[in-house]
Formats: C-alpha cells, structure tokens, sequence
C-alpha cells in the first residue's frame, strides 16, 4: 500500500483567505431525524440566509432544539458556554422567557426568519466577529484582501479565461456570478455550492469560441438569485469546467514536463469518457508521473491527460513535484496497524482476478474504454 | 445458502449501515430480482419467531461460459459482522454505501472502513455517498482525512443508489483501481499479492 509523502508536494489550488460573511455553527442533534435534514436543507442555501451556518455536533454557537428528542437534555446541559439556545416546539407548548423559539413542524419562511434573528444576535454579541467585520469591510472599501485588486464586474472570451478567472476568486473564497449567454451561475466558495437552474455538465457545451463574452461579476455585482434553486455541490461546476475549459491545453499553472499525482480521488462521476478519466485517475493514485508517461500508461492522448489535470488541479486534489522532473518514487509500507480488527482475507481463498476476468465484467456491465 | 467462492464464481459486496442504499443499488444492476435472506433468530426473548431477516442481500450478473458475478450486500448491523467475515472470503472489491445527509456519515464511513481494512488493502473498494442532494453544503474533507489516516485513497462518489449508471460508475473505479494494480505488478492475474 502506498504512503504519500504530502510534504514533498505542493497542492494547486489551494484556498487560503477567510470568509467574506458571517460563519456561525449551527448544532441540529437535538432535532429528529427528519426536522434536522429539513433545516439543514434550508439553511444551507446562501440565497436564503445573511450568514453561513455551519452544521457540527460539538464547539457550535446555536443549538436547535425540540425537548421531545430523546438526548435534548443531555446536550442542553453539555452545550458550549455561551451558546445561543432556539428551541422548537410543538403547537401545543409554550416558548420559555429569554430563548428563541419557532413552531413545529418547521415552516420555511419562519425556520430562515428565526435563524436570520439568532445569526443577528450572534453578530452583534461578538465584538471579536464585529472588528473581523469591519476590518474586512475597510479591505472591501479599499480594494482586495491582498494579490492584485479583481474588478467588480468583467468580461472573458472562453472557459478557458473563465477558469484562470475563478480560480483567483476561489483564493479568495469570493463569491463569484457567471453569465454564458442564457447561463447564470452563482458560486458561494465559503458554502463549496453553485446556485443555477442549469447542470454544470451543460458547460461541456460551451468549449472552444464563444458567440458572446462570459460576464463575471463579484458579490456585488450579480443580479438577485432565486431562492427556489437548489443549492449544488461546487465542486460539480469546477470539475465540468475545468474538464472542459482547456480542449485539451493545460491550464497555464501547469507545467507539461512536471510529475503530477492526485492526494484524493476527484469527486466526479459524470465524464463523457468516464473509463478513460477512472484509469488516470487510478494512476496518478498510484504514483506521480509527467502528462506524456500518463498518457502512454493508460493509452489515452496527452490532451486528455491535460483534460484531466485541468479538472484535478480545480477541484483542488492535484499535487506536483515542487521541485519538478519525474522519477518521484513513493514510499511502500505497510498500513497502520488498526483500532479494531479488521476482516482478514483468508490467503487460499482470495480471488484470483485476471484482466480478462475484468474485461468480461466491462462487457457485461457497459462500461468498456 | 453457499456465498459462492466456486471456480466460476465471483464476489462483490455491497456494504454500509442501515438505509444507506445497498439492496437499491444491488437491485439497480443485478440481473435478477435481488434476493433478501433470513437467518435464525438467536435473539433473547425472540417473540417466538423462528427466523429473523437479517437485511443480506443477493443479486448476480452472468459472465457467460457457467461464470457469475455475485453480488452481496451486508447486513448493515454490527451484530451480523460473523456474516460479513463469511462474505469478505473471496470477494474481489467492496463498495461501502453511506448516507451523506446522515449527521453520523464520517463516522459511519470509517467504521466500516475498519471492519472491511483487510479486504480493501488486497484488492479494491470504493465508497458511495448517498443522499448528497440533501446536504450538499456537508463537508466532504472529513471522509478524506479519515482516508488519509488510513492510508488509504479511495474514490468517494456521490452516488443515486436507485441509478444503474452511478452504480456502475462505482465498479467502473473499482475496477479501474484493480486494473491499476494488474498494470503495476506487470502480470495477467493477480491473487495472493493482489
């Protein structure tokens, strides 16, 4: 099994600054099941709410509670110092003096209402959140928080300036609004969502030349997102344009003749050649290796690999040699030994898999190179 | 009931806790009506019954020329885990399933992580998250860093287990990463060293 020596790698792309809005953690443990997803599913959307909560189960600054749940008393009582209590309450009950309360089952316009209130409370309790505020709000006024100033509202040609684009921003985790032609994206970095009535993969669409210039615009400056959107996962949109931004070239904070290898598997399914992608990904798993040893390892052509670190290199799981070349061998040892026994493999009776053995399994389930 | 380790017979297991979705993504490729198994109810005070189901699922896909790849999915249950033991005998890869928008799901992930380390390290395992539709603000860093604790890399995919497209981009990596390791070892079959 390999054991990665992150310390010899540099991640691209790696994001830095703090957030632009307020950050409050939120604790939903003492909600039943389907209440707390159904908060969770509301207060997640920053179209919705003046601050980001957080969702955790310990170190939190509001707890959301219902006394019906069977551990509301126990983390009452071990809830941090401080923190601000809302509780909900069936129809029937009667809220407590000095707490927040709202009715249950939850209401939406109410559920944000309320936790709007608890976020304000929240601003205005904390002196240390207020400097941080203002202190970010003098930098706003000023110009950037650091690097070269951005532009509140601005043009590119293609996705390929689209992506050198947003991947400043995301260094920033500002939020960013697209505009492709009838194509708006909202991007919340501090929340890892997009807001958009469109699928990234719709993006695919858009390589090569443009009819039209790619408006981009800073949190200021997009236009109203609805709130009915749901909110998907950032990483989808980077993914869809890294893969499809360069057609082949690699972005210009690449470098061909670098070893590349991934630190995670990339979170994507959907590829239009989705075995292609698995394999290097599998092998830039394994070892670090140039875009030109990929390619002939996996049989696929050196831009498809470009595709690909494109991707990697947005999603942020791509490492490179800091000190460049190739040839980067990584070390083999043994895992660590485990807390609890782990399922041993009885060694007479392992399978014996062989590539035409995986090749039939291809066949059968449709998913041949 | 055999759980298959024949000439002609493959294993793959689905695993996961409770309603994390392995019996739907079984069903979602198998080629048969997945079939659900009962075991004897050795439970205190049983109310009688003879027989419990125990949530072990089965599904198959054939190969051709008398091959067959099963497919079973574990009781999510950690009183089963006797069960798993039998199915991890000659299994070639394991996908674990875990629900995303479950408070518990880093914690979940790694103790099946745990339980299954011995298989994983020998031949493949990818990892599902379900219902990512319903958190999608939820970190997915943690799974990472408990991957990284372990030495493991492994794909984490959100995943629609009712859709045979996203469960067959799962065996899709799986057997992409067993292809990997085939291509390292510069042979045709792997088994011991697998």
């Amino acid at each position: 099994m390999h054991v990665l020596r992150y310390g010899e790698f540099v991640t691209e792309n790696k994001p830095s600054t703090p957030p632009a809005r307020p950050v409050f953690r939120l604790c939903l443990q003492a909600l039943l099941p389907e209440d707390a997803k159904f908060a969770q599913r509301i207060l997640c959307n920053p179209a919705r709410t003046s601050c980001i909560w957080q969702f955790v189960q310990k170190d939190y600054d509001a707890l959301l509670v219902d006394l019906r749940h069977p551990e509301s008393t126990r983390l009452l009582r071990e809830r941090p110092m401080g923190s601000l209590i809302v509780l909900a309450l069936a129809e029937d009950k009667k809220g407590l003096p000095g707490t927040m309360s709202l009715r249950l089952p939850f209401d939406e316009a109410i559920l944000l209402d309320t936790m709007r209130q608890a976020s304000e409370y929240l601003v205005r309790r904390s002196p240390m959140f207020q400097n941080r505020a203002s202190s970010r709000d003098a930098q706003a006024a000023s110009g950037e928080q650091g690097g070269e100033p951005m532009q509140a509202s601005r043009k590119v040609n293609s996705l390929f300036e689209l992506a050198e684009d947003i991947r400043k921003s995301l260094t920033r985790d500002k939020e960013v609004h697209v505009t492709i032609g009838q194509l708006k994206y909202h991007l919340f970095p501090q929340r890892r969502v997009y807001l958009s009535a469109s699928p990234a993969t719709t993006l695919k669409h858009y390589q090569g030349k443009l009819g039209e210039p790619i408006e981009i615009s800073g949190a200021n400056g997009g236009e109203q997102v609805s709130a009915t959107v749901i909110p998907k996962r950032l990483d989808d949109f980077l993914w869809n344009l890294g893969f499809h931004a360069g057609g082949g070239r690699l972005f210009p904070w690449l470098n061909p003749s670098q070893s590349y290898k991934i630190s995670r598997w990339p979170p994507m399914l959907e590829s239009s050649n989705r075995t292609q992608v698995f394999r290097m990904v599998a092998r830039l798993g394994r070892t670090a290796a140039t875009p030109k040893e990929i390619a002939l390892s996996t049989g696929t052509s050196e831009a498809e690999v470009h595709d690909l670190l494109n991707a990697c290199s947005l999603v942020g799981c791509l490492q490179s040699d800091a000190a460049g070349g190739s040839g980067i061998k990584l070390v083999h040892s043994a895992p660590p030994p485990s807390l609890k026994p782990a399922l041993v493999v009885d060694a007479s009776r392992r399978p014996v898999v062989t590539r035409s053995l995986l090749s039939k399994i291809r066949n059968k389930l449709g998913i041949s190179a | 009931m055999s759980f298959g380790g024949g000439q002609n017979e493959y294993k793959l297991l689905f695993t996961g806790p409770m309603g994390a979705g392995k019996t739907t993504a079984i069903r979602a490729i198998s080629e048969i009506e997945p079939v659900r198994t009962e075991a004897a109810n050795t439970t205190a005070g049983g109310g009688g019954k003879a027989t419990t189901t125990v949530g072990l699922d089965y599904g198959e896909i054939s190969l051709g020329n008398g091959e067959r790849l099963r497919l079973y999915g574990t009781p999510g249950q950690d009183r089963f885990s006797a069960l798993w033991e039998i199915l991890t005998t000659g299994a070639m890869g394991v996908v674990i399933l875990v629900d995303h928008s479950d408070p518990e799901s880093y914690e979940r992930m790694e103790h099946f992580l745990d339980s299954f380390a011995g298989l994983i390290t020998e031949t493949a395992g990818v990892i599902g998250l379900t219902h990512t539709e319903d958190a999608p603000d939820r970190p997915m860093d943690p799974y990472y860093e408990s991957l990284a604790q372990r030495y493991m890399m492994l794909p984490v995919m959100p995943v629609d287990a009712r859709s045979s497209e996203d469960i067959r981009g799962l065996l899709d990596a799986l057997l992409s990463i067993l292809e990997s390791r085939l291509a390292d070892s510069s042979v045709d079959s792997l088994s011991g060293d697998l």
